[in-house]
């Protein structure tokens, strides 16, 4: 097979509200799992169904593999799944990358979802930068808030565990 | 479907991927949020890799003892001896989201007190523990040099396990990693105590006795298992084959009724062109009793190569100064 005729070549996507997507080869690639399914589903069988992912989602995915088309994937370092590295106090995150991420929190998360469902690590790590940059500092209370979480600890459970983790604030 | 996801939503691998860009007491305030989340914070994996950043790798070291051939028994435990004999009975809460007391979270604690705490008398404790623990095993490691070979593995492994555990108390501990390389250099496993010198020396860069012995690690490993130009004279505790190679030309060259064997007559021109004096009997015989040797006829190939293994543990240049005086290289072991 001639694999250089191929990158030239588009791939369907449908998502789970039928909205399809043409897209290059090497854009759809950028994900792990669309790549799989490639090589496993033979040419012109059809659209390549992306059942947890709603269009809406899939265009903004689309938009940052479409970026990073021709950019080799470089782990950053401390990005390997195997060990952490002492957290920086502060987040970096690429200007153009900030640009794409600033969206609402409900894009946030469902992006987050699509990429790690999709296997796009580099998107994947991007939300996840975000979504810490968004935590730090805050205490539970503007955590609950920001992001709409209800609390479901009951007050006994609350003090049992601030006295479980009281060992880790700074005195 | 997915139009109302929110942070307790996400996958496990998604908020611990999260978790990796902040610090631990911003991950507890996380934990605060919901049921959810805290169980998602409290995860033994998360613990774990936040532990082995902050505090280094327990499990490296014990990797390289077994390597060296002790701590065999802990084998098949993903965690420390120390963990495991971590008591699980912390006070657990009540059914629910609270219930999660991961073992890695609280070695984490165990270990952050420590380093921030020395004043907490559990803390106190620890380390008086730790300091009797160090103590037993320079004991140990002292009492070891007294005795035959055989025992004294058995003496170096008990004093091996107690330094362990005060590594996983006391993570920048220096004296004991240097105590570990050190058992590793007495069972001839240079490389593994080369890195364990190099841990210690990580740790304080001025430790004198872990530069000595990084230094002759280093030399023994080199001189031992080679490197590029250097031909290896053993691979693990077993004769490479290029030593191999050249005992066999040799033991050929000096078995001069061609029976596969060295008698004593052999074995007498061989050492005595080795070593450059004429052997007694009684030395003769004594190398035929310790290595291979098929009863009256005399020494084996197996016992010629049983002989220079040990002889290459001891002290590697010996074995690469006798293969020379026979005219082969001492380094690439090849005939010149």
């Amino acid at each position: 097979m001639d694999s250089t005729k191929n990158d030239t070549d588009t791939v369907v996507l449908r998502c789970y509200d039928n909205k399809e997507f043409v897209v290059p080869r090497k854009v759809a690639r950028k994900s792990v799992l669309i790549s799989n399914m490639m090589e496993d589903i033979p040419d012109g069988s059809g659209a390549i169904p992306i059942h947890n992912v709603r269009g809406l989602v899939m265009e903004k995915v689309l938009e940052y593999c479409t970026h990073y088309a021709d950019t080799e994937v470089q782990e950053d370092e401390g990005d390997s799944d195997e060990e952490f590295d002492v957290p920086a106090r502060t987040i970096d995150i690429k200007p153009w990358d900030a640009k794409f991420i600033d969206v609402d929190v409900e894009m946030l998360f469902e992006l987050l979802q699509a990429a790690n469902f999709l296997e796009i690590k580099p998107l994947l790590n991007l939300g996840c930068k975000t979504v810490a940059s968004m935590l730090k500092g805050r205490t539970p209370e503007e955590i609950r808030k920001q992001f709409n979480i209800p609390n479901d600890f009951t007050e006994e459970e609350e003090e049992q565990i601030r006295k479980e983790n009281q060992w880790a604030e700074d005195r | 479907m997915a139009t109302n996801v929110s942070l307790p939503h996400l996958d496990q691998g998604v908020i611990q991927n999260i978790c990796r860009y902040l610090t631990v007491p911003e991950i507890l305030t996380l934990a605060r949020v919901n049921k959810t989340l805290y169980i998602y914070c409290h995860q033994d994996s998360l613990w774990q890799k936040l532990t082995q950043a902050a505090f280094g790798n327990t499990q490296w070291v014990i990797g390289f003892l077994r390597e060296a051939g002790l701590c065999k028994s802990a084998e098949d435990s993903e965690l420390t001896p120390a963990l495991q004999s971590l008591s699980l009975a912390t006070s657990i809460p009540e059914e629910g989201a609270t219930s999660v007391v991961p073992r890695w979270k609280q070695a984490y604690e165990r270990r952050w007190r420590v380093q921030n705490r020395p004043q907490d008398p559990t803390v106190v404790q620890s380390m008086q523990l730790a300091q009797t623990r160090f103590e037993r095993a320079e004991q140990r490691i002292e009492a070891s040099y007294e005795k035959p070979a055989d025992q004294q593995l058995a003496f170096l492994e008990e004093a091996a396990r107690e330094l362990v555990e005060v590594v996983d108390i006391l993570s920048d501990h220096a004296p004991s990693y240097y105590l570990l390389a050190l058992v590793c250099y007495l069972l001839h496993a240079f490389k593994q105590a080369s890195k364990l010198a190099e841990m210690c020396l990580a740790l304080d860069p001025d430790f004198e006795l872990a530069i000595q012995l990084l230094s002759e690690s280093r030399d023994k490993s080199v001189g031992v298992y080679g490197t590029e130009g250097v031909a290896p004279l053993l691979t693990g505790r077993r004769i490479s084959d290029a030593l191999k190679n050249a005992l066999t030309v040799l033991f050929q060259r000096y078995d001069r009724d061609r029976d596969g064997v060295w008698n004593i007559r052999e074995l007498r021109e061989f050492v005595l062109l080795t070593n450059g004096t004429n052997p007694s009997l009684a030395m003769l015989q004594q190398l035929c009793a310790t290595f291979s040797s098929q009863p009256t006829k005399g020494l084996t190939f197996d016992g010629l190569c049983e002989f220079f293994v040990q002889q290459s543990l001891q002290d590697h240049e010996e074995t690469r100064q006798d293969l020379a005086k026979h005219g082969f290289d001492e380094n690439t072991l090849t005939l010149k």
